[in-house]
């Protein structure tokens, strides 16, 4: 038998090919889990050497981790951990542990991974080095940078939490507190997921004291409808934050008709309660000041004014005060009552005095 | 055509090939095992394990079928067996489908020897609730049907091409380049002229997809794969597999050796 001619046997099969592939891939196309419909991203594939191998977006995103802990690693950051008093006397590493000024205060990491005793004066240069690289790490890293690898990495990777907790980690300045927010705005777009938004918010109200737009960000996380309760606490504690009593009232009205359970809504009441306190106490300080002209000097004035009948008791701090600096009533926590320092004399005076009134 | 199947196999083990793979898929369980156990995987072990376990599989998978019938069929030629295998009553179509029968075989054992020690190792230290361990056999056959298409795909471009070098690194550019065709799939349906579509449809019809072969993320996350899916992949497989090593065995009997 003849060999058969090369080139009708390439025509044939390219045409088998085609007619046969065409009702192929669209049936296909229609029947394939959407992991295997999806269209590969060129963007990704530039940053992340397997995914330009095989879509794989774990792989991918460990990739881009590493790169992002080893970017960050070249600060050589200083390890070093206070000593402990035994210190002095068991170590014989040491020349002259009781000289003044030669007392071991510390330990740090040598090059050959030992511990290596430090002196105050060793321990001032590394924490001044610390705090160099703490207030101004953008002069020495491409901040931006970092922060793409770390959004990147955890678009790929949405399930590995460890990512966000490990951008978060690094958040040393509030320029690194907006690109992490940032990042963790982008991550929320596209997953929906509660906790990168609620991170962004308790980036923005506790690192970089923009209660507002923390509020934003605590309401994004919310439409989760997996979102745990305390966050519905902090937003309304936020909008107490930014004075919006009303909005927190309104807030928290539309939370307890939609709780349906009763621990929730027992809950969600004590917080409506002690919301509205803070609301009429409010209103009450400004009618004072309206009508007198100067703010209250203490929450009595308001009693003996007639605005109120008596301060009343605070269920979830620990008492109403006076704040004569923002000019508001505030409930007392943990968080918020001002050191000995910080405290001016009439402020003083009028946390002694709300708590006489309890 | 069996005994050549045979010759094939006991080839392949003097040459070590396999073995280097089975020993390379260990090596890439135990840095998978490795990799699950760091800070910033704990509480994925099973996941992070498979999905490092399979990526790395599939390229040592890409590397073998590429590589490995490539260097055992011009090896023959340069040797000079192949004139004396020619010289016994055989045809060149036995044993050109011997020899694919052969790798099909090989590369099927090592995707089962990938197979069973990730299974082991997400038994052995992963959470043993997680389901996903247990949809492996899915890889698996997803994987032979791939390496089937890839290894028929070989035979062809080394029929072509005869360069030995040449042929696994045009299979590997097709491969990669595969997996952009979904983006010629919306270039099929929304480009501005007619011209342009055209070329975008003979583009995404024409050219094999391996892509549709990487059930990797549905097998780690349960995505569901339908019946009707796997029964269009098994055709695409044979028809993919019928038209390159048709093109091949023509190519083969027309050669001069």
């Amino acid at each position: 038998m003849n060999p058969p001619r090369v080139g009708p046997a390439v025509v044939l099969s390219l045409t088998a090919l085609l007619a046969g592939s065409v009702p192929l891939k669209r049936h296909l196309a229609q029947s394939a889990p959407a992991a295997v419909r999806e269209t590969f991203n060129p963007s990704f594939a530039l940053q992340a050497l397997p995914l330009a191998f095989l879509n794989h977006r774990i792989a991918a995103s460990q990739w881009l981790l590493l790169e992002a802990i080893l970017y960050i690693l070249k600060l050589d950051f200083p390890h070093y951990h206070l000593a402990e008093e035994d210190d002095n006397h068991h170590s014989h590493a040491h020349a002259h542990p009781h000289k003044p000024g030669n007392e071991i205060v510390a330990w740090t990491h040598g090059p050959d991974g030992r511990d290596l005793p430090l002196t105050r004066d060793q321990l001032e240069t590394l924490q001044q080095r610390e705090r160099e690289l703490t207030l101004h790490m953008d002069r020495y890293l491409d901040i931006p940078y970092f922060y793409d690898l770390i959004e990147t990495a955890a678009l790929l990777d949405p399930e590995n939490r460890f990512i966000l907790a490990y951008g978060q980690s690094w958040v040393l300045n509030p320029s690194m507190a907006r690109e992490m927010v940032r990042v963790l705005d982008t991550v929320h777009t596209h997953t929906g997921h509660w906790r990168p938004a609620f991170d962004a918010g308790w980036l923005l109200l506790f690192t970089l004291q923009e209660p507002e737009m923390a509020a934003t960000r605590f309401q994004q996380a919310l439409a989760d409808p997996a979102a745990p309760a305390f966050v519905r606490d902090l937003l309304a504690r936020t909008f107490l934050t930014v004075q919006k009593y009303e909005m927190a009232v309104q807030f928290l009205l539309a939370q307890l008709h939609a709780a349906t359970d009763h621990d929730m809504a027992t809950r969600l009441e004590r917080q409506l309660a002690w919301t509205m306190d803070l609301l009429a106490l409010n209103r009450a300080a400004r009618a004072y000041h309206t009508r007198h002209g100067h703010p209250i000097a203490s929450l009595e004035d308001l009693v003996r004014d007639g605005l109120l009948r008596a301060v009343p008791e605070d269920k979830m701090g620990q008492g109403y005060a006076w704040d004569p600096e923002r000019q508001e009533v505030f409930s007392q926590t943990l968080f918020n009552v001002p050191t000995a320092k910080e405290e001016s004399p009439s402020q003083e005076k009028t946390i002694r005095s709300s708590s006489r009134c309890r | 055509m069996r005994n050549i199947f045979w010759y094939t196999l006991i080839e392949n083990q003097r040459a070590r090939f396999t073995f280097a793979a089975v020993s390379l898929i260990l090596a890439i369980a135990a840095l998978a095992h490795y990799s699950s156990t760091l800070n910033y995987n704990a509480g994925r072990y099973t996941l992070t394990a498979l999905s490092f376990g399979l990526y790395f599989t599939r390229l040592i998978l890409l590397a073998y079928a590429l590589f490995a019938p490539v260097l055992g069929l011009s090896r023959e030629i340069e040797s000079g067996t192949l004139f004396l295998i020619l010289s016994k009553p055989t045809t060149r179509s036995h044993y050109l489908l011997g020899k694919y029968a052969a790798f099909l075989l090989l590369y099927g054992i090592l995707t089962v020897t990938a197979t069973f020690a990730l299974f082991f190792l997400a038994f052995a230290f992963g959470d043993r609730t997680d389901p996903a361990p247990l949809r492996l056999p899915l890889f698996l056959a997803a994987e032979w049907m791939s390496g089937a298409v890839l290894l028929a795909l070989v035979f062809l471009l080394y029929q072509s091409l005869r360069a030995p070098l040449a042929s696994p690194l045009l299979g590997a550019a097709i491969f990669f380049t595969s997996y952009f065709l979904e983006s010629s799939r919306e270039g099929a349906q929304q480009a501005p002229s007619a011209f342009s579509r055209l070329v975008y449809s003979l583009l995404y019809y024409g050219f094999p997809n391996f892509r549709l072969f990487n059930v990797e993320r549905s097998v780690l996350y349960e995505a569901p794969i339908s019946f009707a899916y796997w029964s269009g992949l098994a055709a695409y497989t044979l028809l993919l597999c019928s038209v390159f090593l048709g093109l091949a065995l023509a190519l083969f009997r027309r050669r001069e050796l």
